[in-house]
């Protein structure tokens, strides 16, 4: 059941969605936001890490082919940043093949999931890490 | 004066030929400097000299006639001047043309010079032809190399960048969805989107399979213990739950754990199946066999179906060919891509070195896999060699 901002309840949970193409990252965040979870979204690793220092997310949502700062180069320094411990990180790409899982793992991805997205997975994935935090 | 020290002692006067002919050689990029337009002119020259003056014996030149003569692993001069000439916009006739040319160039200038006919220009004229065969074919390899580059650098391009835009079509119905569609027409609408994109999909990945399958090195696979009957089970009961009218029987064998790819053996069987169902008789099982030999693995999948005549047996594992086979003889706008679903099945099965094959008749048409369970030396080198594959995007 999505959180409802109406009944005292736990937080909403944040999450920040990070993928350099607009369309794909503004469909994810829409989601996202109807499911009721708190949302911000970013086209770019810099400007990710950054918001992520602030807004402290329990999930970041990462693209892992971008220009600029790659999503594996995104997440080693998230996982380098003692602020975002608790998070849990999730890599979108649309290689699913054991050697990019692989790599993914070794970058500190807690998981990995293909494009395009099944997005009942997600939030069975999401939901199951709520689960576990409260 | 024999033929091979005559090219050494002219250069110059066969590179001006050379020079002259390229300038009346027209492409989009405009013309070229006399830098360019000689190239390697000097090294495919030096090269045919070389070669003239080379002893050969008799067997050698027949073998060199037939073309088996061995392919160098370094890159030879004539490799270097096709990717240049592919670079500057040359398409492959013209650069063919400019041998032709210099083939007659070089054979009149040398008869001119000549005062008296000799006993061995025949012979000279003889291996100089095969020399400037020889340049001729290397050239001709060099430049086919840089036109796979570039079509699969564009496929991979074209397949990447469209997934973008699907995942953001299947994604925004897929919230739609949830939303809650006013209307069954409407819920019925949201799941075409959905599940069309997921073709679309399948249909990019199988492009960039095919891309990959072609790169040189073939399908790059990850090798995991793992048991080829539990995959199967699995995939069958997918099957199940998406062909509920149609029945699967599986029959699995002891000893089936090894080391193989097992997303991409699911991928394997997944396209058999497919296949199965789309092209079998409905009313008719089929039938999975999964048995563990000493040495390797047979998966095979059965089914009864009209027969594949053989001629298209032959081809089934081509890319880019479609069977026209089907209970109704129609091509269903529905259909699997039959051509590069089983290329690419092909292509997975020959990473891990094992073959396919099919038999088809009036009883059943057999696909048969075979697994070796041994991992060759060599193929184990060429993984370490290789290194971790960079993803280009």
């Amino acid at each position: 059941m999505p959180p409802s901002p109406n009944i005292i309840s736990a937080p909403r949970t944040k999450i920040l969605v990070v993928d350099d193409n607009r369309p794909a990252a503004m469909s994810l965040t829409w989601a996202m936001e109807t499911q009721g979870y708190d949302v911000m979204t970013c086209f770019d690793g810099p400007e990710a890490l950054s918001i992520a220092d602030d807004f402290l997310p329990q999930v970041i949502l990462l693209d892992i082919g971008m220009p600029v700062m790659d999503g594996l180069e995104v997440c080693r320094r998230i996982r380098a940043d003692p602020l975002l411990s608790g998070t849990v990180v999730y890599a979108q790409t649309a290689w699913g093949d054991a050697l990019m899982r692989k790599q993914t793992r070794e970058a500190g991805f807690d998981r990995h999931i293909t494009k395009p997205i099944n997005l009942d997975s997600l939030l069975v994935l999401i939901g199951s890490d709520e689960q576990r935090r409260h | 004066m024999r033929l091979s020290v005559f090219i050494r002692e002219n250069t110059d006067r066969i590179i001006k030929d050379w020079e002259a002919f390229g300038r009346t050689i027209t492409t989009d990029n405009g013309p070229l400097t006399p830098f360019r337009l000689r190239d390697h002119i000097m090294a495919i020259l030096a090269f045919i000299a070389d070669d003239m003056d080379s002893s050969q014996s008799r067997a050698e030149q027949v073998k060199k006639s037939r073309g088996e003569k061995p392919h160098s692993l370094k890159t030879t001069a004539a490799e270097v001047h096709a990717s240049s000439r592919h670079d500057d916009g040359y398409d492959m006739d013209q650069m063919v043309s400019e041998y032709r040319a210099l083939r007659a160039s070089i054979v009149k200038l040398w008869l001119t010079q000549q005062t008296a006919r000799s006993d061995t220009d025949i012979a000279d004229l003889t291996r100089f032809h095969e020399a400037i065969d020889q340049s001729l074919t290397e050239s001709i390899r060099g430049y086919t190399v840089k036109l796979d580059a570039a079509r699969n650098l564009f496929l991979g391009i074209l397949g990447h960048d469209i997934r973008n835009p699907l995942g953001a079509i299947s994604m925004s119905a897929q919230v739609m969805l949830r939303m809650g569609p006013s209307g069954e027409r409407e819920k019925m609408m949201l799941n075409q989107i959905r599940e069309s994109t997921e073709r679309a999909n399948e249909i990019v990945s199988n492009l960039l399979d095919l891309m990959r399958s072609r790169l040189g090195t073939g399908l790059p696979i990850i090798r995991t213990l793992m048991d080829v009957g539990s995959m199967g089970q699995k995939i069958v009961d997918e099957m199940r739950s998406m062909h509920p009218h149609r029945q699967f029987a599986i029959d699995i064998q002891r000893n089936l754990a090894g080391e193989w790819d097992a997303p991409r053996l699911g991928q394997v069987l997944s396209n058999l199946l497919s296949n199965a169902v789309q092209y079998g008789f409905t009313d008719s099982p089929i039938t999975v066999r999964i048995a563990g030999l000493p040495d390797r693995v047979e998966m095979s999948v059965h089914n009864s179906g009209t027969p594949i005549p053989k001629e298209a047996a032959a081809r089934i594992f081509d890319a880019l060919t479609r069977v026209q086979v089907g209970e109704t003889g129609e091509h269903n706008a529905d259909t699997q891509n039959l051509g590069l679903g089983l290329y690419i099945t092909k292509q997975i099965i020959i990473a891990h070195g094992g073959t396919i094959s099919v038999t088809s008749d009036d009883t059943a048409t057999v696909f048969t896999t075979v697994l070796p369970r041994q991992v060759s030396v060599i193929s184990t080198c060429r993984q370490a060699i290789d290194g971790p594959q960079r993803y280009p995007y």
